[in-house]
């Protein structure tokens, strides 16, 4: 039985739909959450071989979303996967939005062009600076057991982008102008060098479920199961931000099945 | 009896001028020609030492001009790999007089080189500033692409440069044989093929280097009319040479040139001023001092020295070193999208968090 140790933002809500609706526990593999809101990542800590929360209230929250567990016993666990918390294509949209580079076919529109390599080097190094990796470093500092970082899906289709706040990164425009695979490729590219630079696994955004590049096809995010019929703007968003167990599913897939006995 | 030297202040005589002070306190070596204001715009190019030039100016408050600065989230070490922050735009190192005249004909339309791209590994770079793509782009259209975009940013930064900061580097250079374009580095050194039938070597010479300069002052007064400079020479000696010469006298030869040069245009033009960095670093008083082990590089002691000097005659002397730059669109970005995102998330995560995992 290999014991996984699953940490993430509400990302791995998602994760925890597909592997238990297709049984995955039952595989060989036994599932221990520990999920806590993003904001609170950079305030978690390594105390001896343990990871927890700085404060009282922070210890409270992680036992609250992850069975009662109020700590990360590193010792109890065989591999560790570690969901969202940063890895999140958003970052290399956004960068989009000021910056191309030459493998982007769409037209420039007054952005500075940087190579490949420099835009690569930046979104990695904008990504490094994540929870998901700082939570990463301090597991690999006390082993040398497996580590997967998974990102968050790409939003879902559905929404229109006169809907999306205006910080929202430029997925649609990077579509419109013929970027989007692009992007895409380059965010893969930029998962391989995390990946290797954190002696770790790295899941891109599964390719099955994309639309137009940047996108989730909207039966895999939470908009699909969801009634929004009337419901704030906010939790529309929310939901096309999140994948759905199908997602999960495929999602689980990737970071379990790996071609060999677990 | 009456001499021309009575009356002189101490300056004027090496005895009370230079042997009685200590190197760290030759506080009158310089004295400004012309006032650089805190609204001038100033860019900055040269050979290595231009560079502590540009940071310690940003660092006072100046405003230094940053054609193009590096894209959020990219750390100054690694934006420097790419030719970001070490100058007003991305042209890597100017060592030479004729290197800065040729790039500013041509982001004014006036020449173009022959050859622009430089080849290694099947990567292509470009070969007037070999080092701001350390892998190299994937085609010659792509370096063609990516020097048109830094003509233009340069051409921009030429167009409001109040003062220009320009550090003469060296006498010796590569140049192509057909149309004389001046390269930065010799072929082959980086990247790019050392070919003797159509590159050679180039020692230019006082009258080479003063002509053209004052071509480039013509040029770049037609495109900002007020122009100003201030000149340096890099103390930074030559790393070899590709003359007969030994590199020791290569050197002397090469920042003698550069210096008279320098001299004679701030004795010449009310609008050029010299600032004497190099008498600072290599001259006889410090005994070598301020150069690291190797004898080349400056000391972060020199460079306090040299600048401590600059901003005794250019204001801001005692002003902070971590003064931000005073204007907010030229200062290096922070993250700021990347915690838009971040609280984007946080806003919508709670919901989904507390359905999956709450008890």
């Amino acid at each position: 039985m290999t014991k996984v140790c699953l940490i993430g933002d509400s990302h791995l809500g998602a994760l925890k739909g597909g592997i238990e609706e297709n049984n995955i526990s039952e595989q060989g593999f036994e599932m221990t959450y520990f999920s806590l809101h993003t904001r609170h990542f950079p305030a978690l800590r390594l105390r001896g071989r343990r990871i927890e929360g700085e404060a009282d209230e922070l210890r409270r929250e992680l036992a609250m979303f992850s069975g009662g567990r109020d700590s990360i016993a590193i010792d109890d666990f065989d591999e560790f996967v570690i969901v969202g918390h940063g890895i999140y294509i958003g970052y290399l949209v956004d960068l989009y939005r000021d910056y191309c580079c030459d493998h982007m076919p769409g037209p420039a529109r007054g952005r500075y062009l940087l190579s490949d390599s420099c835009f690569i080097t930046t979104s990695q190094h904008i990504l490094e600076r994540s929870e998901a990796i700082g939570i990463g470093k301090m597991i690999r500092s006390i082993t040398r057991k497996p580590i997967t970082y998974v990102a968050a899906p790409n939003p879902g289709a559905g929404l229109a982008e006169s809907e999306m706040p205006e910080v929202f990164p430029p997925f649609y425009p990077a579509v419109e102008f013929g970027d989007a695979e692009a992007v895409a490729l380059l965010f893969r590219e930029v998962c391989a060098a995390l990946a290797t630079a954190h002696d770790a696994r790295v899941i891109a955004p599964i390719e099955d479920a994309a639309e137009n590049g940047l996108f989730n096809r909207h039966e895999f995010c939470l908009l699909a199961e969801r009634d929004t019929e009337g419901a704030p703007l906010s939790d529309r968003i929310g939901a096309m931000l999140h994948g759905n167990s199908r997602y999960g599913a495929m999602l689980a897939r990737a970071v379990l099945d790996r071609g060999e006995s677990p | 009896m009456l001499s021309p030297y009575s009356g002189l202040e101490s300056r004027s005589f090496w005895k009370t001028g230079v042997v009685e002070k200590h190197p760290l306190e030759l506080k009158d070596l310089y004295i400004k020609k012309f006032d650089i204001g805190r609204n001038d715009w100033i860019a900055t190019a040269g050979s290595c030492f231009a560079q502590h030039i540009a940071n310690r100016l940003r660092l006072r408050g100046f405003q230094v001009i940053d054609a193009e600065p590096p894209p959020p989230g990219l750390d100054s070490e690694t934006a420097k790999q790419f030719g970001f922050e070490l100058y007003s735009a991305r042209y890597g190192n100017v060592y030479t007089v004729r290197q800065l005249l040729q790039l500013i004909q041509e982001c004014s339309g006036l020449r173009a080189p022959l050859i622009g791209v430089w080849e290694k590994n099947g990567r292509f770079y470009d070969a007037l500033r070999p080092s701001v793509e350390p892998k190299g782009l994937s085609s010659p259209e792509a370096v063609a692409a990516h020097r048109s975009q830094h003509l233009s940013r340069v051409r921009s930064m030429l167009e409001r440069t109040d003062l220009l900061v320009f550090t003469l580097g060296l006498t010796e250079a590569w140049i192509h044989l057909a149309d004389g374009t001046v390269y930065p580095t010799a072929p082959g050194t980086i990247v790019g093929c050392y070919d003797p039938s159509s590159y050679a070597f180039k020692n230019f010479s006082y009258d080479e280097v003063l002509q053209d300069f004052l071509e480039l002052r013509t040029l770049l007064k037609s495109i900002k009319s007020d122009i100003r400079f201030m000149l340096t020479v890099s103390p930074v000696p030559l790393t070899a040479t590709a003359g007969r010469e030994h590199v020791l006298a290569a050197t002397v030869y090469s920042k003698s040139v550069l210096r008279a040069v320098a001299g004679y245009l701030a004795m010449s033009f009310p609008d050029i001023d010299y600032f004497p960095s190099y008498e600072i670093i290599a001259g006889a008083p410090a005994r070598g001092f301020f150069y690291e082990n190797n004898l080349r590089s400056i000391s972060a002691v020199g460079v306090d020295v040299v600048m401590r000097t600059f901003f005794r005659q250019h204001g801001a002397a005692e002003a902070p070193f971590d003064s931000p730059p005073s204007r907010p669109d030229e200062a290096r970005a922070p993250n700021s999208s990347v915690a838009a995102i971040n609280a984007l998330q946080e806003v919508f995560c709670d919901e989904v968090l507390i359905e999956a995992f709450a008890p």
